[in-house]
């Protein structure tokens, strides 16, 4: 007679049940981990082009456009670093000789709520070398963004490269907004927290 | 012949593992009922976003491709004017007033009742985001858990320096007033 083959039937004790959970649940708290930090970035993600910093900035944008004084090509700045950063309260004296746009700007900034403003191509990594661009400068700490606030850094990493010196419908530059807005929760305590928006601009 | 195994567990490994079990679907259970809450409080957040989303792009686009000319304003309403000689009116119906208003709890409720906004004559009733029964002018009634709310020191509407603000307060008491109606726009701006 043909001899059976005799298996260990002994099964698991509870000991080696218990390391096995214990593995197991190591594994799940790694990932719930890893996981984690993405339901945070989501929340952050939601101050991101909303449709009042969508607004605000498409004024941003005509008062760019709309300048009597400034010009890209002539602006120093601009040209050595390839943007210009600047607070609400310069960018008007910036913008217009003209005193009766520049009150209705200077107003508008204040109401808008409007922190900072870049000004800078529409590419945000330059399409024939990669190093310039305004992403890139950030993702490389350049000097230069160090005056940028971290969430403002974050936004610029978070856009599209558009690796292209102009937008399908001619447009050669981009305006990035940061606006500084508070709320209240359910309990009413206020809170501040930044939004951010961009848009093309044709000059 | 092979011989099996058939001593079977032992009382205490029986108690460890119901145990064990019992704590894992404990969590779970709690895990879940926390994501649960989670999913309800990011769809109303959904409903809200699109309300104003859809609500603000129907005025911006009349502010700037109708080129307002002019505002008036009221407690409870503006009136803007375009170039093209057309007004319309943005108004507001505030039933209950927000978190504010000294909203007594009830029981039975007999309606329901929700704030509203109106423009160009089309009433946008706001989204259904939860009810609570409150005691109103009409008796005990389903309220919106999302209400436009006004603080007595501040308005709605404002006309300053050729610049019309707008500002509608939503307020729920899970998500507070981040999701308000803000539009700022100016009053004969042209190139």
């Amino acid at each position: 007679m043909k001899k059976l083959y005799k298996g260990n039937n002994k099964g698991f004790v509870l000991v080696e049940t218990l390391i096995a959970t214990v593995f197991v649940a190591a594994i799940f708290g790694i990932i719930y981990i890893n996981f984690f930090p993405l339901m945070g970035e989501y929340e952050k993600r939601e101050n991101y082009d909303d449709v009042d910093s969508k607004y605000g900035t498409y004024w941003v944008k005509r008062f760019v456009e709309d300048s009597d004084k400034f010009d890209f090509k002539n602006n120093s700045t601009f040209q050595n670093n390839g943007f210009l950063y600047i607070d609400k309260t310069n960018f008007c004296t910036n913008m217009f000789n003209n005193a009766e746009k520049k009150t209705i700007c200077t107003n508008m900034l204040n109401n808008l709520k409007v922190t900072k403003i870049i000004l800078t191509n529409y590419y945000l990594v330059n399409p024939h070398n990669p190093e310039l661009g305004i992403k890139s400068l950030v993702k490389n700490k350049d000097s230069k963004t160090s005056s940028f606030s971290e969430e403002l850094k974050d936004y610029i990493s978070y856009l599209p490269d558009y690796k292209s010196y102009k937008s399908l419908y001619k447009f050669d530059y981009r305006v990035i907004v940061e606006f500084e807005r508070e709320s209240k929760d359910g309990i009413g305590n206020t809170g501040k927290y930044k939004t951010f928006s961009t848009m093309e601009v044709k000059k | 012949m092979k011989k099996l195994n058939n001593k079977g567990m032992t009382t205490m490994e029986l108690l460890i593992t119901f145990a064990i079990v019992a704590s894992v679907v404990l969590a779970l259970y709690v895990s879940i009922a926390n994501l649960r809450s989670r999913e309800i409080i990011a769809s109303y957040k959904q409903s809200i976003t699109t309300y104003k989303d859809l609500l603000t792009r129907e005025i911006q686009n009349d502010l700037i491709m109708k080129k307002l000319t002019g505002a008036t304003t009221y407690s409870n309403k503006i009136v803007f004017s375009f170039s093209n000689n057309v007004t319309k009116t943005l108004e507001i119906n505030s039933v209950v007033g927000g978190k504010n208003s000294n909203s007594q709890a009830c029981n039975n409720p007999s309606g329901n009742i929700n704030d509203s906004i109106k423009y160009g004559g089309e009433s946008h009733p706001l989204p259904a985001v939860g009810s609570s029964p409150i005691t109103t002018t009409s008796g005990c009634q389903n309220v919106n858990n999302l209400r436009i709310d006004k603080d007595s020191s501040k308005t709605y509407f404002r006309v300053e320096n050729n610049i019309v603000i707008i500002k509608i307060t939503l307020y729920h008491p899970d998500l507070g007033d981040k999701y308000s109606i803000n539009i700022i726009a100016p009053i004969n701006y042209s190139r």
